[in-house]
């Protein structure tokens, strides 16, 4: 189970794409984290008393808050001590405000980091801006080396719009080659998507396809998720399905003032709210948006690809429609423009028999055996 | 602008690339060793400690857990499969456990293994829903493996009609067959893997059947060195 606690509503850029502008500026307090913790804890133990706890820390800018970070990492150290209940901690941040001294810092240095970051300066810049309108493209550059440096597995996440899907390739060969092993990719879903920037994402698929397979082909380890994902749809049939996000089942969302709601999508939207820190999980409302989500939407209901489709992603469908039951246009174009090119690449590197992909897609016991690889050759110590 | 709109897929062939089931059938695709691994001896030795075992791991821990050897065996699918009625709920067997065991045990002793009847227990097993391999629901089973050699750490599980009617709780379930279940429980009890080696068999009602699956698990752990 995870907790993704919204520390603070404020933001030091203004990411043109960004749906968490506008929201009221809060930050929480720590009486309110500790609350969100107790009850993350006291959920989990109704399952399964040795569960681990994700804590999430996440914003606006979660870095603006770094103190709070701080406290209720010793905060959740303590009651490890004490429960025998184990923590994880993850952030997701821009990047602007990472240092040396929070990769390094007893308490914070062993928080998972993801990072946000577009690729390269023409697509990273057209987005991805400060308070001035300014990119920083150029300021996160020394960021990224470091953060590799301390921590080479973390992902990077990146968002294609439509006025920088013609970079798409460019973006991720540049991010691989400045060293980033995790690429988690994903469509500005409420963007202006027309005929043509479908098209264009298409042929852009087809050159990261090629990339894969050149990458694969020389055994070099790295996640590229939209065909990871939908290679997986195949070989793990129902994997889909099953992975998609519960609302509110597997994570729920804390904002500043405490509230509840299943996903970081929802937060501030009263009618999406699941309860409150102090009175507790609001289990109604929970049941009513998750069977809500859970129905199978009437328009893909003869799609043949429905099974290894996203379309079951109802903050995704929130996202870019308004509404948690209405099925995005463009996730649907996204969905038939990347399945069949990603199971043409899966194909060709299992017609070729190579190795890398069948460990990798095969054996699930491949994360171990790339870190023992790892481990045994010096990376990631 | 146009607008665009929700169009459903109306035909799409199956991808050529198989399932993770359906490698079952091509073991040796998963001994295929990426170049970069061969001078790697720790690496190898995970590889080949664990076989095709899959554990769920990713943390320094995990590094340490796998050099305790836990692996699957393949599978040994024989003969054709009977197919499987709708609402075909209690298909008769030519086998009783009993039977089953006894067969198990008696090819095990000829290579020298002795296997003592209900040792381990593994709870919380995931397996597709009443145990079909397809299913996009899931559920958890108790099991107390059918026998263990505890010296030679070797389990054995054998997959019978009164598993797949305790798993599905007497509920009807149509063209599952006892190999169906053993692929879904043979995933799901890769997350769960005790010390040493673990084999599941599947009964399909025929004795020889079982009987030539011993066989070739036992030619098996030969070719792997373990007997
Ligand atoms: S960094 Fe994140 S929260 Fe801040 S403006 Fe950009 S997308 Fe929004
Ligand atoms: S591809 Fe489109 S129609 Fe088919 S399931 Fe996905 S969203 Fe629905």
């Amino acid at each position: 189970m995870h907790l993704t606690l919204h520390l603070t509503a404020s933001c030091n850029l203004r990411c043109r794409y960004c749906y968490a502008t506008g929201r009221d500026k809060g930050t929480m307090t720590l009486d309110t984290a500790r609350a969100a913790i107790a009850l993350g804890m006291a959920e989990l133990r109704k399952k399964d008393a040795k569960a681990s706890l994700g804590v999430i820390f996440f914003g606006g800018e979660p870095l603006l808050q770094r103190e709070l970070i701080r406290e209720i990492v010793r905060h959740c150290r303590t009651l490890e001590a004490a429960s025998g209940q184990v923590f994880h901690f993850k952030i997701i941040t821009n990047g602007t405000l990472l240092d040396e001294a929070f990769l390094t810092d007893p308490d914070t240095r062993e928080i998972f980091v993801a990072f946000s970051h577009d690729g390269v300066e023409a697509a990273h810049d057209a987005n991805r801006v400060d308070a001035e309108g300014r990119g920083t493209f150029a300021q996160l550059s020394p960021t990224m080396a470091l953060l590799l440096r301390h921590k080479p597995y973390a992902p990077t996440m990146l968002v294609v719009t439509p006025h920088t899907v013609r970079h798409y390739a460019d973006s991720v060969a540049y991010l691989f080659d400045r060293g980033v092993r995790y690429l988690i990719c994903s469509l500005d879903y409420s963007g202006a998507w027309d005929a043509a920037t479908l098209k264009e994402l298409e042929r852009q698929y087809k050159t990261l396809a090629a990339w894969y397979a050149r990458l694969t082909l020389a055994e070099e380890k790295f996640y590229f998720s939209p065909f990871e994902v939908k290679i997986a749809s195949h070989i793990y049939p129902g994997s889909c399905r099953s992975d998609r996000c519960e609302l509110g089942q597997r994570q729920v969302s804390v904002a500043p003032d405490g509230r509840l709601y299943p996903c970081v999508q929802f937060v501030g939207d009263a009618d999406y709210g699941i309860g409150d820190v102090h009175a507790g999980l609001d289990e109604a409302a929970r049941r009513r948006l998750y069977t809500l989500n859970a129905e199978e939407k009437a328009e893909c209901a003869a799609c043949a690809v429905r099974e290894r489709c996203n379309h079951f992603c109802g903050c995704l469908n929130r996202q870019a429609t308004g509404r948690l039951d209405r099925v995005s246009p463009v996730l649907c174009a996204h969905e038939r423009i990347v399945l069949p090119i990603a199971d043409r690449l899966a194909a060709r590197l299992y017609q070729q028999r190579s190795a890398m992909f069948i460990q990798k897609h095969y054996n699930a016991l491949f994360p171990l055996l790339s870190l023992v690889e790892d481990r045994t050759t010096g990376i990631g110590q | 602008m146009e607008k665009l709109t929700i169009t459903p897929v109306t035909a799409y062939g199956a991808p050529a690339y198989p399932t993770r089931g359906q490698l079952e059938a091509e073991p040796a695709a998963l001994r295929r060793v990426p170049r970069r691994w061969r001078g790697q001896a720790v690496v190898l030795a995970v590889l080949t400690g664990a076989g095709v075992a899959t554990l769920a791991v990713g943390t320094a821990q995990a590094v340490e857990k796998a050099k305790i050897v836990a692996r699957l065996a393949p599978l040994f699918p024989l003969g054709v499969e009977r197919p499987r009625l709708a609402g075909d709920v209690a298909v008769p067997t030519l086998l009783t456990e009993e039977d089953a065991r006894a067969i198990v045990v008696e090819e095990a002793k000829k290579a020298g293994i002795s296997f003592a009847p209900d040792v381990l227990a593994v709870e919380k097993v995931r397996i597709g829903k009443d145990g079909n391999r397809y299913a996009n629901e899931f559920q958890q089973i108790d099991l107390t493996l059918d026998g263990t050699d505890a010296g030679r750490k070797i389990h054995y599980e054998i997959v019978t009609e009164a598993d797949l009617a305790q798993w599905r709780g007497g509920k009807n379930a149509f063209c599952i067959s006892t190999l169906d279940a053993a692929v879904t429980l043979r995933e799901g009890l890769s997350q769960k893997l005790p010390e040493g080696t673990t084999v599941l068999f599947h009964d399909d009602g025929a004795r020889e059947a079982l009987r030539k699956q011993v066989q070739e698990f036992l030619a098996w752990l030969k070719a792997e060195g373990s007997i």
